[in-house]
């Protein structure tokens, strides 16, 4: 490697890294003018449906909409929503793609943005004609020649979009001043007289006595009331995130402590909360499977708040009905495949407050040891079902309540306590921003383990013996078997 | 000296049109000479690269060894263009949808390499810049003199704005679309190429140029006499040629 061989790549190598950090530099200054202008490229034909708007965000299609609608928008500031249609008609199979912008029930602005058949044929005379149309009047406007079908079509899909924005529009109520129970007035937007008719339709054949709130009850969980065939409804209004509308529900407990059934009065489209699949997979959760219930991709703070009331409401009644200990059997039964009956132990008195319990699977597979760790910066505890072998090593964590953020999660932080014995408890890797929460989890585990039964571990001694026995019986025997030979 | 300078920063407007004379970098001649704005856009960002890069690698001509020389170039180069393009894709957006690929393209254009060859390697700093202005700026002169042509005549606008075309009364309905496409264009580059050849060295005498036959693109095609100063195309060459054959 010679002076003469070094020097060029030297060079190059230079070059390149100096000019990379060049072009770093000048990406750094301009991505976010660039990925801002990106943005308004993609909404610039939205924006041509709809003057005046600035940005759209998109939402689902509300149930019950045409199957022409394919994606809608919402303007982000208000002005009303922008629908994308697409049409068939029938000498082509090729869809005809429509933007209508609307704005208070009125349309605005339509275009068609895609369409191969008569090209350039009515792209600005039949389109503007439904300016300033609404539901009402829109089939009055004179069609092309009434005999082409692209503009009947169009005449559909521009109804079709009517339809869509009112069903959008129709399911909030949009309060003109702030209603009293926002501001923690007594007034509940739904009267006694039209609970109860929610009621029965929620639990038929069953009467319902309101029952006097838990102090330890949470804002959003308004009346409870007792069901003559077992369990609770609570009735809960959750404060709207970004609009003054809140989201009502009905939600039935039954005595499992599982829910048996929700009704959504009342819900703000587009943000995550409706009735469909979100409502329906409360429905069969009891407070230690709710966690389970899962939020769209775009969670918002209205679906997040509306999951966290039911969960507390359904935690009050599961206290109410005195069934905790119950579900967490449940729980323990259903987490151990195969198990036979759970027993609970009984704990001495010395045991430390973060076992909360330890349940003994009969068929002697191992032990389940319930910890629950009091927050240490927020009144939230941390609890997890943790399962021991037979032999005091921990095979298996389950965290059903954690504090995300303060160094407890199930992913490596509890998989690291798997194979753990009670020496090497203390090992467990805390990550690096770790909190008093995660230290304190740790020792609440390491205390568990003095009380969980061990067996002696008769079949390891019996194996190791036995293997040594037979290595020792094959050495003997290669010796004496040399010697033989030897001396022969 | 002055004289020099200015005499650098001219030749490349007529005497030594990259485009025109030197015949270099005509695909975005023929693809971005279609409307105005682009021929202008086009031939800005050339020049802004091609004084850069000059200006840089005549800096570093003596530190970049002969072996790594190209590679070395090529990365300058694409360096600024990446530069430009990302100013443009934050600053001008519509200009930069507008050129597309061939935004890309300016890294391969044959003007740039070839006067970092033929002349950074070899002057000064400022030499350089300034032969990149100019070089640069003919540039940008024939291909606007193109997009006039072929727009004026062939679609009856002008385009000074991007996507907002400004009619022309009488030529907008009566244009020569062929103008706008691709046999028209490579017409009007000829055409445009014999104006110049005809207004520029006289028939018959041996042109004078600055660079040797190292440096020129059609050294293989006319056997290295064309050329050169101290040769002069006559018969009697041509004859002795023959003869030690």
């Amino acid at each position: 490697m010679t002076k003469k061989n070094i020097m060029p790549v030297a060079v190059l190598v230079i070059i390149c890294v100096v000019v990379a950090a060049l072009l770093g530099g000048v990406n750094m200054l301009t991505k976010d003018k660039i990925a801002e202008n990106a943005l308004k490229k993609e909404q610039a034909s939205l924006i041509e449906v709809m003057p005046g708007a600035t940005l759209f965000e998109e939402i689902e299609a509300p149930a019950g909409a045409p199957e022409t609608v394919k994606t809608v928008y919402r303007e982000t500031s208000g002005l009303g929503y922008v629908l994308v249609m697409a049409t068939r008609t029938s000498y082509s199979n090729a869809d005809m793609a429509i933007s209508v912008g609307i704005s208070n029930g009125e349309v605005v602005g339509a275009k068609i943005t895609n369409y191969a058949e008569s090209k350039d044929i009515g792209k600005t005379t039949y389109p503007d004609r439904y300016i300033g149309t609404t539901l009402d009047d829109y089939s009055e406007v004179d069609t092309v020649s009434g005999a082409t079908v692209s503009s009947t079509a169009f005449r559909a899909a521009i109804g079709d979009a009517l339809e869509t924005e009112k069903l959008l529009s129709s399911t909030v109520t949009v309060y003109v001043t702030m209603p009293s129970y926002m501001s923690g007035g007594e007034t509940l937007p739904k009267n006694d007289t039209e609970l109860a008719a929610l009621l029965a339709q929620l639990v038929p054949d069953a009467t319902f006595t309101e029952t006097a709130l838990p102090e330890t009850a949470d804002s959003t969980l308004k009346k409870i009331y007792s069901v003559s065939s077992g369990g609770y409804v609570a009735y809960i209004v959750v404060p709207g995130a970004y609009v003054p509308v809140a989201t009502e529900a009905l939600v039935y407990v039954d005595t499992n402590g599982d829910i048996k059934n929700i009704n959504l009065l009342q819900w703000v489209v587009g943000h995550g909360v409706e009735p469909g699949d979100f409502a329906e997979g409360f429905i069969g959760n009891d407070i230690y499977h709710i966690d389970d219930v899962e939020l769209v991709s775009q969670a918002t703070y209205t679906a997040l708040d509306f999951k966290n009331a039911v969960t507390m409401a359904l935690g009050e009644l599961t206290a109410l009905m005195d069934i905790e200990e119950k579900v967490w059997l449940d729980l323990v039964d259903e987490k151990i495949p195969n198990s036979g009956e759970i027993v609970k132990l009984d704990l001495p008195s010395d045991a430390p407050s973060t076992l909360k319990a330890l349940y003994k699977d009969t068929t002697g597979r191992g032990t389940v040891a319930h910890i629950v760790v009091p927050g240490a910066y927020v009144p939230v505890a941390t609890e997890a079902l943790v399962y021991f072998d037979n032999f005091g090593t921990i095979r298996g964590i389950d965290l059903r309540k954690w504090i995300v953020g303060h160094g407890v999660e199930p992913g490596d932080f509890a998989q690291g306590f798997i194979g753990k014995k009670a020496e090497t408890v203390k090992e467990v890797e805390l990550v690096t921003a770790a909190t008093v929460t995660a230290e304190d989890f740790r020792d609440a585990v390491e205390n568990a383990f003095p009380y969980v039964p061990v067996a002696f571990p008769i079949w390891r001694v019996v194996g190791i013996l036995s293997i040594s026995l037979a290595a020792a019986a094959y050495v003997a025997y290669e010796i004496i078997y040399r010697k033989r030979r030897a001396l022969k | 000296m002055k004289n020099n300078k200015l005499s650098i920063l001219l030749k490349g407007l007529i005497l030594e049109n990259p485009v025109l004379v030197l015949v270099l970098g005509t695909c975005p001649a023929l693809a971005q000479t279609a409307s105005v704005i682009n021929a202008i856009s086009m031939g800005i960002a050339a020049t802004v690269v091609l004084i850069c890069s000059n200006a840089v690698i005549s800096a570093l001509r003596k530190l970049i060894p002969d072996t790594v020389r190209i590679p070395c170039y090529i990365v300058i180069i694409a360096g600024f263009v990446t530069v430009v393009q990302m100013l443009l894709n934050a600053y001008l957006p519509d200009l930069y949808d507008m050129m597309g690929v061939y935004l890309a393209l300016i890294v391969v254009n044959c003007i740039i390499l070839g006067r970092a060859e033929m002349f950074a390697r070899k002057n000064t700093v400022v030499d350089s810049a300034l032969d990149g202005a100019g070089m640069g700026l003919g540039f940008l002169l024939a291909l606007v003199a193109m997009a006039l042509i072929r727009e004026v005549l062939g679609a009856g606008t002008i385009t000074l704005i991007p996507g907002s075309p400004f009619k022309i009364p009488f030529l907008s309905d009566y244009n020569i679309p062929i103008l706008t496409q691709a046999p028209g264009g490579f017409l009007v580059f000829g055409i445009l190429i014999a104006i110049v050849n005809k207004i520029g060295p006289k028939k018959g005498e041996s042109k004078r140029k600055e660079f040797t036959c190292e440096g020129c693109p059609s050294a293989a095609l006319c056997g290295k006499v064309a050329c050169s100063e101290s040769i002069e195309i006559t018969a009697d060459t041509k004859e002795k040629e023959a003869k030690s054959e």
